[in-house]
């Protein structure tokens, strides 16, 4: 696993290696409760289908809860911010995870502040809103559904890129509403998320065309809306998503199109990307067939940063915000 | 019931009166909206706050719809709602807070649990702002909670129960109880409220309403009334003051936002710019540029009322906003609404001035008070936001009655022959009523009348304008034709609807002459709004929005209402 990471974070990744190689020594609780995070987090990951990355970190932290032994929540906290580290090693380049874990853990920081009663009783509460938490997702994905559909008029022309679930529900409600439009959806190489959407919508019986990726901006003018799901919802109101996001929103914004972002609350992130750049890094190896020239080099990022002057709204369970509204949620909570 | 009777007339009088659009301008129709609702505040009894917000909203529903181009009015309704909401919020958070603290004793066990359970929630819930808002990522965790707590509430609330906050359902769930006629539970905690509302006490006494006391006895016989009205009352009143002041409190900041020397470039008459630009000329010296606003031509009076304040004014046409954009410092206008994006309906003819402003980088700056904050999208199927004047101040209306005769004239003609011979019969009805020009509009008439009909997004200003400007030039020249050439390919009466299924006759008279009122002005557009609460930016709107509505009363329409969020 040391061996895929990129270079840049090496030096953070050995750091805290090192650091957990001095708990080992110290408290071994600590490594079993990693454990126990990391197993319910794929547990919760393979248990269901629509799980999000951001609610089975939030699962695998209350059952660290619940196998917690500390005494005082302090304690507890430090063990929980070790647990969320160690989720975050499985897969260090997925920010709607690391997300989930800030959300969760500034709960937990913002209980123990403020609540005076004894530790056992704010565990059992701090568990409850845990387990609550998976349902909660599910009532968001519904609020955004309900409130987006509204977005989606008579005879118009969606297009939309890779499969994103809550963009999904969105459609099967406007359509199950009575709206008759019809979908476009890019191909999404090199995963094919695309064709999984394209064959959703199509069982839905929903007018579905499917696009190469590079075909957006030849598209762009048959279009009344862009629609997109987002890995995660950035400080400033940008979006991390699926490749290839970022250029659909210039396609977008050259048309004078709308560009709409369906995006569940719980994975805004306090991050503040300036650029590509700022993402973390991903080396992921891309089958481009045997006529490469060796010396030729491939890049093949998952995800890219779509800056929030290329995106109309954001519709949330919150309700529809305009980027500059996510900073303000994000203070809210974290200040 | 007789007094019950004489509220339910004077709403049908009021929605009549917004129907005939005997109260024009958002103010006077907000103002109307607020007495109207006051009154039923005042004069009916409701025993809990979800019966009174069911209540407003069936009568809210009911004026907006009868006037449903006039936004204000569905926002002053949500103001009053959202005032509601907020009294029965705070009023459950004044019997929870000295229920905990002066008596820990008398609890009883599912009392207690549920106040236990429910300290984190309100623990998160006790600064202000976070009960302000509703839900937000700060308190997503807590949304929801304890539905084990929260399940049994009576039918008869649920549509609340369902979508409102912890907060809110815990009220109505106590309201259900002592509505229920839980004799110990009421009883107790109006004792509880005794103690937590004291500061509250003496502003229900000022008022002479009835205090809250008594209400435990009250209890047996009929219904109480909410005890949290009087202070919706005094709430309302705030808002009818509030609206009073809106103009002054603009017209306020005009010294603030026009220097010296400026040239302030503006389109047609409107009352709040007018007196802006009154007050800031008291303090400074600048000229006016006023765009005349075809085809209202009220930019005439604008420009002959400033003059007369003693401000260098230059009237120009329409045409000319883009050459005279070059010179203007700002943009200064009003706006009809805002809508939930920042984007603005505003007087036709905006969203021009708007693009040649943003071309030249001028400030577009949109004068506007509160009360037209609408929380609907452009988007949404619910907005109507435009409406379609009569054709009389584009076309001479002698030419249109003319040609709407010969209109109708022609339609009796073809309805009366066969459908087999109608080609001949229409020639003959078309030659034997062509009289000079006027029979090249023949169908200006009717196309205008339906255009009233038509709404939407896409304006049907730049297809109608299309269609005229081809249309109305070839007019004359086909005009001598028109017996011939129509009567040749005649079928039935031409309807043609705007945006509705295309039923063009070829008669060369082919004209619509549809006459919007509104325009949209995208978000992007606009630089600044100045409100009754100062400078807001477009991308605040959303902000605004939380403060001044809750977020269950967005749609004021049943059906939306039912659904579980």
């Amino acid at each position: 696993m040391l061996q895929r990471r990129p270079s840049g974070n090496k030096l953070v990744e050995s750091a805290a290696k090192t650091q957990e190689g001095f708990q080992t020594a110290g408290n071994s609780t600590q490594v079993t409760l990693n454990e126990i995070a990391v197993r319910e987090f794929h547990d919760a990951l393979s248990r269901d289908d629509e799980m999000a990355f951001a609610v089975a970190a939030i699962m695998a932290l209350t059952a660290v809860i619940k196998r917690s032994t500390a005494a005082t929540l302090m304690g507890m906290s430090k063990e929980l911010e070790d647990a969320a580290q160690a989720l975050q090693r499985v897969n260090p380049t997925n920010i709607s995870l690391k997300a989930g874990c800030e959300l969760f853990l500034r709960y937990t920081t913002r209980t123990s502040a403020l609540e005076l009663k004894d530790i056992e009783t704010a565990k059992a509460r701090l568990i409850e809103r845990g387990l609550h938490f998976a349902e909660t997702s599910t009532r968001a994905r519904q609020t955004i559904a309900e409130l987006g559909s509204r977005f989606i008029r008579s005879n118009c022309t969606v297009l939309t890129h890779g499969y994103s679930r809550v963009v999904l529900r969105l459609l099967q409600q406007a359509f199950s509403s009575g709206m008759q439009f019809s979908v476009i959806v890019t191909e999404g190489r090199p995963d094919g998320t695309g064709i999984t959407m394209a064959k959703k919508l199509d069982a839905e019986n929903i007018p579905v065309t499917l696009v190469l990726d590079s075909c957006v901006a030849y598209i762009m003018d048959r279009v009344d809306m862009v629609l997109v799901g987002a890995d995660a919802v950035v400080e400033n109101g940008g979006i991390i998503n699926k490749l290839g996001t970022y250029g659909i929103a210039l396609a977008a914004q050259a048309a004078s199109k709308p560009f709409y972002v369906a995006a569940e609350s719980y994975k805004f992130a306090r991050l503040y990307p300036l650029g590509q750049a700022d993402l973390p890094e991903e080396r992921k190896p891309l089958d481009v067939g045997p006529m490469l020239p060796p010396r030729a080099n491939v890049i093949n990022p998952s995800r890219d940063y779509t800056p929030p002057q290329c995106i109309s709204l954001l519709v949330t369970d919150l309700g529809v915000l305009t980027p500059a509204a996510v900073s303000d949620e994000l203070i809210q909570l974290y200040v | 019931m007789s007094e019950k009777k004489d509220i339910d007339e004077l709403l049908e009088e009021c929605c009549a009166v917004f129907r005939r659009r005997q109260i024009e301008g958002s103010l006077p129709c907000a103002k109307k909206t607020l007495d109207v609702l006051r009154l039923i505040v005042t004069n009916k009894r409701h025993s809990t706050a979800a019966a009174l917000i069911d209540e407003i909203r069936t009568v809210g529903y009911k004026m907006q719809t009868a006037r449903p181009v006039e936004l204000a009015i569905g926002n002053m309704v949500r103001r009053v709602l959202h005032i509601i909401r907020e009294e029965a919020k705070q009023e459950q958070y004044d019997e929870a807070k000295p229920g905990s603290f002066t008596q820990p004793a008398n609890q009883e066990g599912p009392e207690a649990a549920r106040n236990q359970t429910g300290l984190l929630s309100k623990a998160l819930n006790s600064t202000s702002r976070v009960m302000q808002r509703g839900l937000s990522l700060s308190n997503l965790l807590d949304v929801g909670i304890d539905p084990a707590l929260f399940a049994p509430v009576p039918s008869a609330l649920t549509p609340i129960a369902e979508v409102g906050t912890p907060a809110e359902r815990s009220e109505l769930m106590e309201r259900a109880a002592a509505a229920a006629g839980g004799a110990g539970g009421p009883g107790e905690r109006a004792g509880g409220h005794g103690g937590g509302g004291a500061e509250r006490d003496p502003e229900l006494e000022s008022q002479g309403g009835a205090s809250s006391k008594p209400q435990g006895k009250q209890n047996k016989k009929t219904p109480p009334n909410w005890k949290g009205k009087h202070e919706v009352i005094e709430s309302i009143n705030e808002l009818i003051d509030e609206l009073d002041h809106i103009q002054g409190s603009i017209t306020l900041q005009g010294v603030e936002h026009i220097h010296a020397n400026e040239v302030i470039l503006t389109m047609g008459m409107s009352d709040t710019t007018y007196l802006f630009l009154k007050e800031a000329s008291k303090k400074r010296e600048f000229q006016v540029v006023v765009a005349e606003g075809a085809p209202r031509f009220d930019g005439h009076l604008m420009a002959r009322k400033l003059a007369d304040a003693g401000i260098t004014t230059t009237l120009i046409a329409d045409s000319a906003v883009y050459a005279m954009m070059a010179r203007a410092n700002k943009v200064l206008v009003g706006a009809h609404a805002v809508l939930a994006n920042g984007g603005v309906v505003a007087p036709v003819g905006l969203h021009m001035v708007a693009l040649a402003a943003r071309r030249h980088s001028i400030p577009f700056v949109v004068l506007v008070g509160l009360h037209k904050l609408s929380p609907l999208f452009p988007t949404d199927p619910e907005l109507l936001y435009n409406e379609f004047k009569g054709p009389g101040d584009v076309i001479d209306f002698d030419v249109v009655a003319e040609a709407f005769a010969q209109q109708q004239q022609l339609a009796a003609a073809a309805a009366a022959t066969a459908p087999s011979d109608r080609d001949g019969a229409a020639g003959g009805a078309a030659g034997s009523s062509s009289s000079g020009p006027s029979a090249g509009n023949s169908s200006d008439g009717p196309a205008a009348a339906s255009s009233s009909s038509a709404s939407g997004i896409s304006l049907a200003l730049a297809g109608g304008a299309g269609a005229f400007s081809s249309s109305y030039s070839a007019a004359a020249a086909v005009a001598a034709a028109a017996a011939g050439g129509a009567g040749g390919a005649g079928s039935g009466a031409p309807f043609p609807t705007v945006g509705g299924p295309p039923r063009w006759d070829p008669l060369p008279g082919n004209l619509h002459v549809p006459t919007p009122l509104f325009d949209y002005v995208p978000p992007h557009l606009i630089s600044l709004f100045i409100t009754d609460m100062g400078g807001r930016m477009p991308s605040y709107v959303y902000r605004l929005l939380t403060e001044y509505y809750a977020r269950d009363d967005y749609f004021l329409s049943r059906e939306v209402f039912g659904k579980e969020r």
